[in-house]
């Protein structure tokens, strides 16, 4: 039944070559690309000399394993704190859940470095809270290096655990701990023999997606890491030292990366693929009341922890109203840096804006058609369809921007500097979000609704804009808005593509925060909290309350 | 307005596996016609293919004398009534019937003379701005059905359009549909699993089984005069017993059934083994020692008859009916002898596949 070349020519066939050849021309060129660079040597033959020089210099292999040891340790610290805060929020009647939740999430939506510069402004060398304590005699550890980045990322990551096992706790038909309770289990017995194996696959999946964000994130490690240098920060500095020469090294370390990222995706998946329990909560499990005085102290625990996450942000927005004198910030409140911004980096806010609703434009656009074909016209075709769009999803973006660079920085695919490879660079790595969110609506729509309208008339095509696609709507909506808040708080793709004319606000933010005006940097960074939490509401009042961002 | 449909030399393949085998029969105009079968014999698929949304590679369908297989399906003018209803869920009441008019073009007053007449027949013209949610399952049905015939098609075709409906509002529905179709003398394809539904709503059916028919004819026809074993089991319920042909002469033939024998009136000349099918209600009870020897081991009362378990000697248990007016008491569990009303009886080759009695 499955076949490339289908028997009518309508369409959907041509749909298809168009995608293919988008993504085969922004995608896998640039990778494939990418890959040959990475084995060949300078005089232009094969050449294993990159891979070689990664295996015997220390200053080089230990990045992965500085990479490594960041990213478990943060899945660890993630899941320490990630699973508590599930369960006390989804089977206690806390106190303040609504608001805990909101700082939670926040604070997985936040631009990925904002975390790493307040830590810096709370803890790091002239930080409030390190003066505070130093005027009390007490010397703080350093912020900086490993500490700093599993700190900042634990913080930033949890949330992935937690919505993920909340999610998985609230839908566990009670009647399966009521059973286990009935068959003599006690409390703890009950959690370690049934919940936790029953939940197991969905914790897995929350911690892959922690795993996975610590490897790649870059933004973080290069302003809180200093001399911890981790992989991603490596490709980075290769590539800007070597520019205008070979990027062979950049490439063979960007090939150890994926390897890296696909290699735990598919561990997991392997796992997952045995334990796949589906079940459907017919009776959610009860919440269960407690007495006052646990209640509060549960309450107090789970809300500092999100305030704690969520503190970066306050710290933000606050310090942009603060006085500036240069780099230093000084007593009194001004809207000086605010003022500056609008003067100077006013073309970057712009640009942020700009670029994403382009992209935007275009990943509903493609995300609708490869949600359609995936879902209704299954085929060898759209299995590597679903491989190629979800593809961005394991790459780092900083990686990704590299690819991009390295293809079209000469002529005559000269794109390199334009406004539209950034574009394109946001349409590819962000797209997954609407295409996954567009086919789980997909799913739900019976085909022969599409059927019954094709049946009383109306052509397929335009059956499928009128009515198919009138319906998945809300998915397509909800996807774009999480789309659209990754993209206007991307970095690394951004700071490998940009120029002074095309550089957005993330980047303004990064170069602000690198000079030290930390004041600016601040500002921006408001702009970019106030946007992402206008983004959210809209996209919570879309999903009428079953917000799912993960 | 109303058509012939001509299935001609139809084969449907999905790799290896035939959904369709090389069937061909004639549907008349105004016919409620119904295909029936268990879940893959192709019935659906074959429904589809009419409707277009299933390709036709191999044969030919035909509206009246006009070639179909390349006509696609929004251009067959055909209402169709889905399983699942597959109402629009963003549209009211009215608006779902009025989609295919739109579609059609059909001038403001007209439609809105159209959609109304139609909500009349099906009466729900008072839920015409509900929303699909607000509507229960038998509603929907009604909005399905509304919405399928105000287009006025040559042809409708209505897949398993009952199986979600609970019994009672099933045969409900059953009798407005029935009375709808023969009101407006409308081409109906109907399929369905449901045996007793087939029977009660068709004016013919198509018993299909593995890709295949087995027998197209009349309810009455499908059920006392089934072609094969495949539809005596299928229809109904049926007595499976060995037999053997005696004696033939003159068409007219003794057989032999555990020692009883009776003569029947045979179509085609066989000899040796047969399959004998018989229906419970065709069975009765002798007190002559001449007959079938069995021992009652349940009886359950069901009002107007009255249901016995009967065991033979070789461990095999047959179910006969006996109506509860004609005797007045159940009988007691103990031995038994069974006579068979030699005119009901169905004769069948040993193989089951041949049909030798008239």
């Amino acid at each position: 039944m499955t076949r490339f070349l289908p028997k009518r020519l309508d369409f959907w066939f041509f749909a298809k070559i168009v995608i293919f050849s988008l993504f085969g021309f922004f995608l896998i060129y640039p990778f494939v690309n990418m890959f040959i660079r990475g084995f060949t040597s300078t005089d232009g033959t094969f050449s294993l000399a990159y891979f070689q020089r990664f295996a015997e210099y220390k200053y080089y292999y230990q990045t992965l394993f500085r990479s490594l040891s960041v990213a478990v340790s943060t899945t660890f610290f993630a899941m320490l704190v990630g699973m508590p805060m599930a369960y006390a929020m989804s089977r206690y009647n806390l106190i303040g859940k609504r608001v805990i939740n909101i700082m939670i999430i926040m604070s997985l939506m936040s631009p990925p470095f904002i975390g790493a510069y307040s830590w810096i402004l709370l803890l790091g060398r002239s930080g409030v809270i390190t003066k505070f304590f130093v005027g009390l005699g007490i010397n703080m550890p350093s912020i900086y290096g490993y500490l700093g980045i599993i700190l900042v990322f634990t913080l930033k990551l949890f949330p992935y655990i937690y919505l993920y096992v909340s999610g998985a706790l609230g839908s566990i038909d009670s009647s399966l701990e009521e059973a286990a309770e009935n068959l003599g289990s006690n409390k703890l017995r009950r959690l370690m023999t049934i919940t936790f194996p029953v939940i197991l696959p969905t914790i897995l999946s929350g911690a892959i997606m922690v795993f996975m964000s610590a490897l790649a994130d870059f933004g973080t490690p290069m302003l809180i890491g200093e001399g911890y240098k981790v992989l991603p920060v490596l490709v980075y500095e290769e590539y800007m030292s070597e520019i205008g020469g070979n990027a062979g090294m950049a490439s063979a370390l960007s090939m150890i990366v994926i390897m890296v990222s696909m290699f735990v995706l598919l561990m997991q998946k392997r796992f997952v693929a045995k334990r796949k329990y589906t079940m459907s909560a017919l009776r959610p499990p009860q919440i269960i009341k407690l007495r006052v005085i646990p209640k509060i102290v549960l309450s107090c625990l789970a809300f500092i922890v999100s305030l704690v996450a969520f503190l970066p942000q306050i710290v933000v927005v606050y310090t942009s109203f603060v006085k500036t004198s240069g780099p230093v910030f000084v007593a009194g409140y001004s809207l000086d840096s605010y003022r500056t911004i609008f003067y100077r980096l006013a073309r970057n806010i712009t640009n942020t804006f700009t670029f994403s609703t382009i992209a935007m434009f275009f990943i509903i656009i493609i995300g609708i058609l490869v949600a359609y074909l995936m879902v209704r016209r299954p085929s060898k075709s759209s299995t590597v369809l679903d491989v190629f769009v979800m593809f961005p999803y394991v790459v780092p973006s900083a990686i990704m921007g590299i690819s991009l660079l390295l293809a079209f920085n000469r002529r005559p695919l000269l794109l390199a500097g334009t406004s539209f490879i950034m574009i394109v660079a946001y349409a590819i790595r962000k797209m997954p979000y609407t295409v996954r969110s567009a086919s789980a609506i997909l799913q739900q729509i019976d085909p022969s609704i599409e059927d019954a309208s094709i049946n009383l008339g109306v052509s397929p095509i335009k059956t499928f804009f009128t009515v198919t696609s009138r319906l998945m709507l809300p998915g397509i909506i909800s996807g774009a808005i999480l789309s659209w808040i990754s993209t206007i708080n991307e970095l690394g793709s951004s700071v490998m593509l940009y120029t002074g004319r095309t550089a957005t606000i993330s980047v303004a933010i990064y170069t602000e925060v690198i000079r030290n005006s930390f004041g600016t940097a601040a500002a921006l960074a408001s702009i970019l909290t106030v946007a992402t939490i206008l983004s959210f509401i809209i996209f919570a009042l879309i999903s009428k309350g079953k917000v799912s961002v993960i | 307005m109303s058509v012939d449909v001509l299935i001609n030399n139809v084969t449907k393949r999905y790799g290896d596996f035939t959904a369709i085998e090389d069937m061909s029969f004639k549907i008349n105009k105004g016919e409620f016609f119904t295909l029936l079968g268990p879940s893959g014999c192709g019935k659906t698929t074959l429904l589809r293919m009419i409707a277009g949304f299933n390709t036709i590679e191999g044969g030919d369908i035909l509206f009246d004398t006009t070639n179909i297989n390349k006509l696609p399906a929004h251009k067959r003018d055909i209402g169709m009534v889905f399983q699942n209803y597959a109402i629009f869920p963003h549209l009211s009441t009215y608006d779902n019937v009025a989609y295919g008019l739109k579609a059609r073009k059909v001038p403001k007053d007209e439609a809105h003379k159209r959609i109304m007449d139609a909500l009349k027949v099906v009466q729900i013209e008072q839920l015409k701005d509900r929303m699909p949610h607000e509507l229960s399952g038998g509603q929907q049905q009604r909005v399905a059905l509304a919405r399928a015939i105000v287009i006025e098609p040559k042809i409708l075709l209505m897949d398993e359009p009952l199986s979600n409906l609970d019994a009672k509002l099933r045969v409900q529905m059953r009798s407005t549909i029935k009375k709808l179709q023969s009101k407006l003398g409308i081409t109906t394809i109907y399929v369905t699993h449901d045996q007793e539904e087939a029977l009660a709503i068709s004016d013919r059916i198509a018993v299909m089984n593995l890709g295949k028919v087995m027998q197209i004819g009349s309810p009455d026809e499908v059920y006392r005069r089934p072609s094969n074993d495949f539809v005596a089991d299928f229809i109904g319920t049926s007595n499976f017993l060995e037999g053997k042909i005696i004696s033939s002469e003159n068409g007219s033939m003794i057989i032999d059934v555990m020692d009883y024998q009776f003569t029947v009136q045979f179509d085609k000349n066989h000899q040796g083994d047969v399959l004998l099918s018989v229906r419970p209600e065709h069975f009765f009870f002798s007190e002559e020692s001449k007959g079938i020897k069995g021992e009652i081991i349940l009886s359950t009362f069901l009002g107007d008859f009255i249901n016995y378990e009967i065991q033979l000697p070789n461990g095999d248990i047959l179910e006969v009916n006996e109506y509860t007016e004609k005797v007045g008491k159940i009988r007691n569990n103990g031995p038994v002898t069974l006579q068979i009303n030699e005119k009901s009886v169905s004769i069948f080759t040993r193989d089951g596949k041949e049909r030798l009695v008239r």
